[in-house]
């Protein structure tokens, strides 16, 4: 094994936890903004670490140029969704985007 | 089998949480299921592409992950009021 293929294997391995820390936050808690926040791990680590991985392997082929576009997509879609899902549950609860008249937010503590 | 192929089984692993969600939680929480699940569906035709070494499959994954998006969005916008 040389040190590409090493590469490779360690890149395909943080890809596949970022998968796994995913579907580990889904299983593990109910609420849906709690879940809102393990869509990052797939989007950000492991669909950017295996595209990479095909990169190194193969160089600039053409399975790696389509795999560049994938993460480049994922990557960038993934707070738009995260927001999107956001707002579409805050309407279904509240009614409406906007804060309203009555609610309070938490807010940090004042610093002495 | 290589390990694209293994890569592409855990990660196939690892949306039977995805398929959970969908079956068993509220509206919203099988939006969440839905949106990872095509997330890592379009990383395991990528894997299977380059694991069986069929080039053009990649096409495939391109697309589904170009999809994802806008039924992302699409669901989301409708789940706002009207579903």
């Amino acid at each position: 094994m040389n040190a590409r293929d090493a590469l490779v294997w360690v890149l395909l391995a943080i890809g596949v936890l970022g998968f796994l820390l995913c579907a580990l936050g889904l299983l593990l808690t109910r609420d849906f903004y709690d879940q809102l926040h393990f869509l990052a791990p797939a989007s950000l680590i492991g669909a950017v670490a295996i595209p990479a991985a095909i990169l190194v392997h193969d160089g600039f082929s053409q399975t790696a140029v389509k795999a560049i576009l994938i993460a480049i997509l994922l990557f960038w879609a993934n707070p738009v969704l995260t927001h999107a899902s956001a707002r579409a549950g805050r309407i279904r609860r509240k009614g409406q985007w906007p804060p309203t008249d009555n609610e309070t937010f938490p807010t940090a503590p004042e610093k002495k | 089998m290589n390990a694209w192929i293994l890569c592409a089984i855990a990660v196939l692993v690892c949306m039977i949480p995805c398929f959970v969600l969908c079956i068993r939680g509220d509206a919203m929480n099988r939006l969440i299921g839905l949106e990872a699940g095509s997330v890592m569906a379009a990383i395991v035709l990528l894997l299977l592409a380059e694991g069986f070494h069929r080039e053009p499959f990649a096409d495939i994954a391109l697309t589904l992950a170009l999809l994802t998006f806008g039924a992302g969005l699409v669901f989301a916008r409708f789940l706002e009021r009207w579903l």
